[in-house]
């Protein structure tokens, strides 16, 4: 296993009036190569899991290892631990510093002690990967727009060429074309290079376009684990923990309760517009 | 990490000492401050411990809150004693490698240190025990007097409350960018000191900026309110003078003057 979680807690200012346990015992594993979505009501605790992913939270309670190194262990370099697993914060574009992009691109790899050459060619492909124009490189970032700004951040983390990319609510307040586009890149990269990727959103649609495994978080607590089509069946009980699946899939679950004869597991648009096609030209439905 | 500061901090809770009225809170305070200083032996700083202990029972903040909040000033308090050790005249002690330390230095700098913990340690309960809103409005209320002056009280309390309000937002937001930072292999603790100064730079451009965005944001919605600020706002918590107030004061001048007494009286230990 690349990556393995173990009863993972975590509290926040424990032994204080402020007190709160914000994840409590949750343990998965993932492989390499692996597209997770991570899904969960607002403070559920996401952003506190991943944090733990690279080290940058210590737990209360249980492990995380990577790659067999064990994040508690006092001679593990989380300095390098953090260049394997790439963090993309939530609102990452707070982050930028740089006089100019091409500069903030190039903080992470220049981190890392990179040349001077490797990291001028991992700049260019980040910024390529992730859509943003060469003319912007010598801009300043507080120049640019939201969701170039975005664009800019995610590029800084995938610059270092992480084995994990982890990804907070990345499309969170862009665009439509903004949100697909850029989850399309990050698709395309994860095909490409075999990045394990871990998104974590609040749009199931984002969800089921890209992932094939899904983590579920309630309460702090590691709910469900499974494929999309596994989770997405239990309609109740993600209505219940403040969740839903996509529309289209409740668009699908109400014409098959009509007696249209489509199959369940729908999650996308276009998969949808397939079968419904089908089942007109088929002669099942008069118009 | 930065949260780990409590020094300033409120700490909710429901005691009595929560429940007295600021403004007596306010000058218990600085009547407190003024005793630290005339205290001038070891049994009055005995009798101001018995003081912090049972305010700590009475407001129960934990003990640890309160250690946790004087731990930044163990820089300061060491380098004081060490001041004090080496400059102050008087009998020799034993000989520092080529400087002498002094029977007087020694004493001198026991008793900073403790005036410089008491110091702190008691008047923190101020902020300890007092919501921010609570502490503006009672400084509002003490200042007001001097308005007839000239002294713009109003906006100074108001600025001070937004002071106070922003102070955990920044820390949040700091603790937030350094993550971030970090995340991309930011480097904060090794280094010489040109280093670790370089390092500072991808915190502090990010802060600046999202604090004046924040103050900006602030002075627009303030003013999409029309607020106006001046004698004719009225307050959601009008502040009382209750009993317990009187007699939260009148136990502690007698306090004080107990204490100073037996500085007067040479009921003192002064060590020689
Ligand atoms: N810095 C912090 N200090 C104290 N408590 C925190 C802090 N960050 C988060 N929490 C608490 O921990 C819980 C989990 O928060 P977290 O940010 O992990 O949620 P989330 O699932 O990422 O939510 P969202 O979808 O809104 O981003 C919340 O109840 C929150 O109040
Ligand atoms: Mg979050």
């Amino acid at each position: 296993m690349f990556l393995e979680v173990e009863n993972l807690s975590y509290t926040y200012m424990p032994e204080t009036a402020f007190a709160k346990t914000a994840i409590s015992d949750v343990s998965f594993c993932a492989e390499k190569g692996e597209f997770i979505g991570l899904i969960g009501h607002s403070g559920s605790g996401k952003s506190t899991l991943i944090q733990h992913l690279n080290g940058l939270l210590k737990p209360t309670g249980g492990s995380v290892v990577i790659d067999g190194e064990n994040l508690n262990d006092k001679n593990v370099k989380l300095k390098n631990i953090r260049f394997k697993v790439g963090l993309v914060f939530q609102y990452p574009e707070a982050q930028l510093f740089e006089e100019t992009v091409y500069k903030d691109i190039a903080f992470g790899p220049s981190n890392m002690g990179l040349s001077k050459e490797e990291t001028d060619f991992r700049v260019h492909e980040a910024a390529a990967l992730v859509g943003i124009k060469e003319e912007l490189l010598s801009k300043s970032p507080f120049e640019l727009s939201g969701g170039q700004k975005r664009r800019v951040a995610i590029a800084g983390v995938v610059a270092m060429k992480p084995e994990i990319l982890i990804l907070d609510e990345p499309t969170a307040g862009l665009d439509p074309r903004g949100r697909n586009s850029i989850l399309k890149r990050i698709g395309e990269l994860h095909k490409t290079t075999g990045m394990t990727v871990i998104l974590v959103s609040h749009s199931m649609e984002d969800i089921a376009n890209n992932v094939n495994r899904i983590l579920v978080m309630n309460k702090g607590k590691l709910v469900m684990d499974g494929s999309r089509e596994e989770i997405f069946s239990h309609v109740d009980y993600l209505n219940e923990i403040g969740l839903d699946v996509p529309q289209v899939t409740t668009v699908v679950n109400k014409l098959i309760k009509r007696g249209v004869k489509i199959p369940e597991n729908i999650f996308t648009v276009e998969k949808a517009c397939e079968e419904i096609k089908k089942y007109v030209e088929s002669g099942g439905i008069k118009c | 990490m930065l949260k780990d500061i409590t020094l300033g901090q409120y700490y909710p809770s429901e005691s009595i000492i929560h429940k007295l009225d600021s403004r007596i809170k306010i000058i218990i305070t600085l009547l407190y401050m003024v005793l630290v200083f005339l205290i001038k032996g070891f049994v009055g700083f005995a009798l101001l411990g018995i003081f912090i202990v049972v305010l700590l029972k009475l407001s129960k903040i934990p003990a640890k809150f309160l250690l946790k909040g004087l731990k930044p000033l163990l820089f300061f308090i060491i380098f004081t004693v060490i001041i004090n050790m080496f400059l102050t005249g008087g009998t020799r002690a034993f000989t520092f490698i080529i400087w002498d330390v002094t029977y007087e230095g020694i004493f001198t700098a026991i008793f900073m240190a403790l005036r410089l913990i008491f110091l702190v340690a008691g008047s923190s309960f101020l902020t300890y025990t007092t919501s921010p809103i609570m502490l503006t409005d009672g400084m509002e209320s003490l200042l007001k007097p001097f308005g007839k002056i000239g002294l713009p009280y109003h906006e100074l309390s108001m600025m001070m409350s937004i002071a106070l309000r922003f102070i955990p937002t920044l820390i949040e937001e700091t603790d937030k960018i350094m993550m971030a930072q970090k995340a991309r292999g930011a480097d904060f603790e090794d280094g010489n000191i040109i280093q670790k100064g370089k390092a500072l730079i991808p915190i502090l451009v990010p802060l600046f900026i999202s604090a004046f965005r924040r103050a900006d944001d602030l002075a627009t919605a303030m003013e999409a309110r029309c607020y106006s600020g001046g004698s004719n706002r009225t307050k959601l918590k009008e502040l009382h003078l209750g009993k317990k107030d009187f007699i939260a004061l009148t136990i502690f001048v007698v306090f004080s003057v107990f204490v100073v007494l037996i500085g007067i009286l040479n009921l003192e230990i002064r060590g020689f």
